[in-house]
């Protein structure tokens, strides 16, 4: 929930704060703090004898889910695209490879 | 918004681990690194909503916005969600809500694993919380991989939305170029916008799924 909050304080502040130049660096910082958290995840699962032996396993779980969501998205983006945008694909097909 | 280079985040990644790994050989433990953590995290979230009220992109799209299009985004999420949870019935080890939870990353990779680590702790604990982090990040770096490299087929036998949905998050930056390659450039605004809102999407959903 904190983590919720944190978002809207910060997407209301980017918002009123928007014209002021040197904030939209705000992307590097991002990538520095995330790069932070991902090298403390990274100690700690390489500092987990147990989890780096199955990371094997976990590599088949997570292409499993990977896959899973790839084929729900195509799926559903189908038939949206059949229901809701018949013509424009027609239309796009006209000038396909 | 995921705007790091491709091989940024999982070389960082395997340098935690080669720490991680001769820390623990020498017997150094890291039982403190939760709570550090927390508040880096805080920081993140900050951070990433910030940018997200702030980039022109935001304004612009929300204000030329055409409902019709909102479908796209929406058959992405539903169709992720959906067929995520049915995964939970092949990994006996995960409940409903885990899966839902790293297919609620949506290729975002770095932000879900994170994320589903701090958040599943108190109820998975720490050892599990982490391997969960770790199959959202490798599950959500397979996804950008495969919408990067698997883009004309997609597009070719499923239409061309496909690429747009697989790219998931991605498709408002990593994935763009291989959009427009693919779908044509008509299909520029659409990704953005299904980018766009689906990176809104993430921090909400993983935060729900790790709270059921």
């Amino acid at each position: 929930m904190q983590v919720l909050v944190l978002v809207l304080i910060g997407m209301m502040a980017g918002y009123v704060l928007r014209h002021v130049e040197i904030l939209k660096k705000v992307s590097v910082s991002i990538t520095v703090t995330t790069c932070v958290m991902l090298f403390m995840l990274g100690v700690s699962v390489g500092g987990n004898k147990e989890l780096l032996s199955n990371l094997g396993d976990y590599g088949w779980q997570a292409l499993l889910l990977c896959c899973a969501g790839l084929a729900g998205s195509i799926l559903f983006t189908m038939l949206i695209n059949r229901l809701f945008f018949n013509e424009a694909e027609k239309k796009g097909d006209a000038g396909n490879e | 918004m995921p705007v790091m280079s491709n091989m940024l985040v999982p070389s960082v990644f395997a340098a935690g681990c080669l720490v991680g790994f001769l820390l623990d050989g020498i017997g150094v433990s890291f039982s403190g690194l939760g709570d550090v953590s927390l508040y880096v995290l805080y920081a993140l979230m900050l951070q990433v909503g910030f940018s997200i009220g702030n980039s022109d992109n935001f304004a612009k799209v929300l204000r030329s916005l055409r409902p019709k299009y909102l479908l796209i985004p929406i058959a992405t999420v539903t169709g992720t969600l959906l067929f995520s949870a049915a995964v939970s019935f092949l990994l006996s080890r995960w409940s409903i809500a885990d899966c839902l939870a790293v297919g609620s990353g949506m290729g975002y990779y770095s932000l879900s694993s994170i994320l589903i680590v701090q958040l599943k702790t108190p109820s998975l604990g720490l050892r599990l919380a982490t391997e969960l982090g770790t199959i959202a990040l490798l599950a959500n770096i397979f996804r950008e991989l495969l919408a990067l490299v698997g883009a004309p087929l997609f597009r070719r036998y499923f239409g061309k939305f496909a690429p747009i949905s697989v790219a998931g998050v991605t498709s408002v930056d990593v994935a763009l170029p291989t959009i427009m390659r693919t779908s044509g450039s008509e299909m520029v605004p659409i990704a953005i916008f299904h980018g766009l809102l689906i990176d809104v999407s993430v921090p909400f959903f993983i935060t729900f799924f790790c709270g059921l």
